[in-house]
Parts: C-alpha cells; sequence; structure tokens
C-alpha cells in the first residue's frame, strides 16, 4: 500500500504547495504517496481496473489543476484525495447504472490466484470465498461500502472516514455494523450453496 | 441484529463468520495499482507553457518586428483593398480624381494632331 513520507521528505501539505506552482516532480511524489490507495478505493467500489484506472486518473489530474484550493485546515491530503476519489466514483456508477452483475469481480489477480492454483482445491475455494465476498462489497449500498472500504481495507480511523464521507463518526459506526451483517450473511448464504 | 434467539451454535458460527471475513478482508487490503499507471498519468498532464524566461532570445528580438508587422497590416490591406473596389452610383468623383489626368476634354474636336487627315 502506500508509504508515508520519511523525515527528510516534504509532507503532503508541502507537496500540495508546491504542485500548486506546477511542481511535476512534487506531483510524482505524491502519486507515488497515494495511487495504491485511490486505486483500491475505485475497485473495491465496484470498478473493473481499467475504470479505476481513469478514475485515479481523473482524480489526480484534479489534484494538479486545483492544488491551489487545497485547504490544509479541512483535513489531510489523504482526506482531500479520497473524499474526490469517493464523488468519481459516485458519478461512474450513476453513468453505469446498466452494469452487469459480477464485473465489479474482474480482477486479474483474484483470476491468477484461481487459474494458477486449480490444482489446490482449498487455494480454489478460498479464492471462491473472496470472490463472492468482492460480490457482496460492490452490492453493498454506496456509504456502508465506503465506509468498509476506508475503514476495514484502507486502515482508515473512524474520524477520519467520517471526514471523507462529511459524516460524523457514529454514522460511519453505524455503516460499518451493517456492512459486516450484510458481507456475513452473503459469506453463511455462499458456504450453504456450497458442496 | 437478527431476531433468532442466539444459541451457542449461532454465536460459534457467528464469530467463525467474523473470523473469516477478517481473513478475507485483510486479503483484499492489498493492493496495487495497474503498473505503468503512474507514468501514464504523469504524462498525460497538459504542457505547461515556455516561461519567457526559458524561451530562446531571438524570440524577443524579432518580437518587436512582429508587432511592427502586426500593426501595418490592417493599413496595407485597406489600401489594396481600396485600390481594387470600383466606383458605384452616381457620384463619379473619387473615380474622376484618380483619372483626372486621363479626362478628354469631349468639347474638343479630340483632334490632338497627332495624325494628319489623309484625303484619298
Amino acid at each position: 500500500m502506500d508509504s508515508d513520507p520519511r523525515p527528510s521528505e516534504p509532507d503532503d501539505v508541502a507537496l500540495m504547495h508546491a504542485i500548486a506552482q506546477q511542481d511535476r516532480n512534487a506531483f510524482a511524489q505524491l502519486m507515488g504517496r497515494h495511487l495504491d490507495r485511490v486505486h483500491q478505493f475505485a475497485v473495491r467500489s465496484g470498478c473493473d481496473r481499467a475504470s479505476a484506472d481513469d478514475v485515479a486518473q481523473e482524480c489526480f489530474l484534479r489534484v494538479w489543476q486545483r492544488a491551489g484550493s487545497y485547504q490544509s485546515g479541512r483535513g489531510s491530503v489523504r482526506t482531500w484525495l479520497l473524499g474526490i476519489t469517493r464523488n468519481l466514483t459516485i458519478d461512474r456508477a450513476r453513468r453505469e447504472q446498466s452494469r452487469p452483475e459480477g464485473s465489479a469481480v474482474d480482477d486479474p489477480e483474484l483470476d491468477q490466484m484461481a487459474n494458477g492454483a486449480a490444482s489446490a482445491s482449498d487455494t480454489l475455494a478460498r479464492a471462491q470465498r473472496s470472490e463472492a465476498l468482492q460480490a457482496a462489497i460492490a452490492k453493498l449500498p454506496e456509504r456502508q461500502r465506503s465506509a468498509l472500504i476506508l475503514c476495514q481495507l484502507q486502515g482508515h480511523s473512524q474520524a477520519d472516514a467520517a471526514a471523507i464521507m462529511q459524516t460524523t463518526s457514529d454514522a460511519i459506526e453505524s455503516l460499518l455494523g451493517r456492512a459486516r451483517r450484510q458481507l456475513k450473511k452473503a459469506l453463511s448464504t455462499k458456504a450453504g450453496t456450497t458442496p | 441484529m437478527s431476531d433468532t434467539p442466539k444459541t451457542p451454535n449461532t454465536d460459534a458460527l457467528d464469530a467463525q463468520l467474523d473470523t473469516e471475513l477478517d481473513d478475507l478482508l485483510a486479503e483484499l487490503a492489498e493492493h496495487r495499482a495497474t503498473p505503468g499507471l503512474a507514468t501514464r498519468i504523469a504524462a498525460a498532464l497538459p504542457a505547461e507553457p515556455t516561461p519567457w524566461w526559458q524561451e530562446p532570445p531571438w524570440r524577443h528580438l524579432l518580437s518587436p518586428w512582429k508587432s511592427a508587422v502586426a500593426a501595418l497590416l490592417p493599413l496595407a490591406l485597406g489600401i489594396a483593398l481600396g485600390a481594387s473596389i470600383p466606383a458605384t452610383g452616381d457620384d463619379d468623383s473619387w473615380n474622376d480624381s484618380l483619372l483626372g489626368l486621363a479626362v478628354i476634354d469631349e468639347t474638343s474636336s479630340g483632334d490632338l494632331g497627332l495624325f494628319e487627315e489623309v484625303t484619298p
């Protein structure tokens, strides 16, 4: 996942100031820190990898164009970036209402894992469980899904997630509880149908 | 919460699902963006205009000439257009002034004395 700045490196806020002055090196540095996280959010929100690439590109293009409008007092750069990413994925989902079911699990890594380990039945079974989980995550309501991605997959605190989603920590806790119940239900259903 | 009363079995199943869910989520937490994506995004940034101090100096030497040509262009165009537009309407004064030297006095006989009348 993304790396935090080393002590000798400028922090994200300093990089944002440099990017506002059209500093491409600063831009590359900031992107190196946060690209994986932004891309992961898009993929786990239901984008296939190609769409996630587009979302990430659009997100960082906005950073390049609007770095000057970033206000450090209103939240961290990471919060700002993931807020942009979330809005982009919501917009994309609205445009692609006719998205076929299961496209959210179009993950080459998973395919590779499933194909390469076909002989090991337990690995394959686990891959199927993982696939089922990803499909269940993709079907969650957007707010539950975002809270789950931010807190459970990316390790944000509930306060950070609340800032990104512009809600309260209590609401995040509630969303997480509901999301986990839905996912466990999906897993238990899948277990019941698996021979 | 579910309305069904919890039994030791459902508790155990619930705990097992919790564990499995955490394990699977931990696997999904590992994620790398598409290789080469960062390079692609950097290449897609809009090109920034070259600052004036990085431009070659001859461009600045040329710029006054370009300005002068640009200023004279409408004047030259006006002259060219004016010369090519024929006179219209009844007012021939503009035409006459241009052709003044060539006007022939029609009241005269027209004999400019250049040719002698030859009688057969």
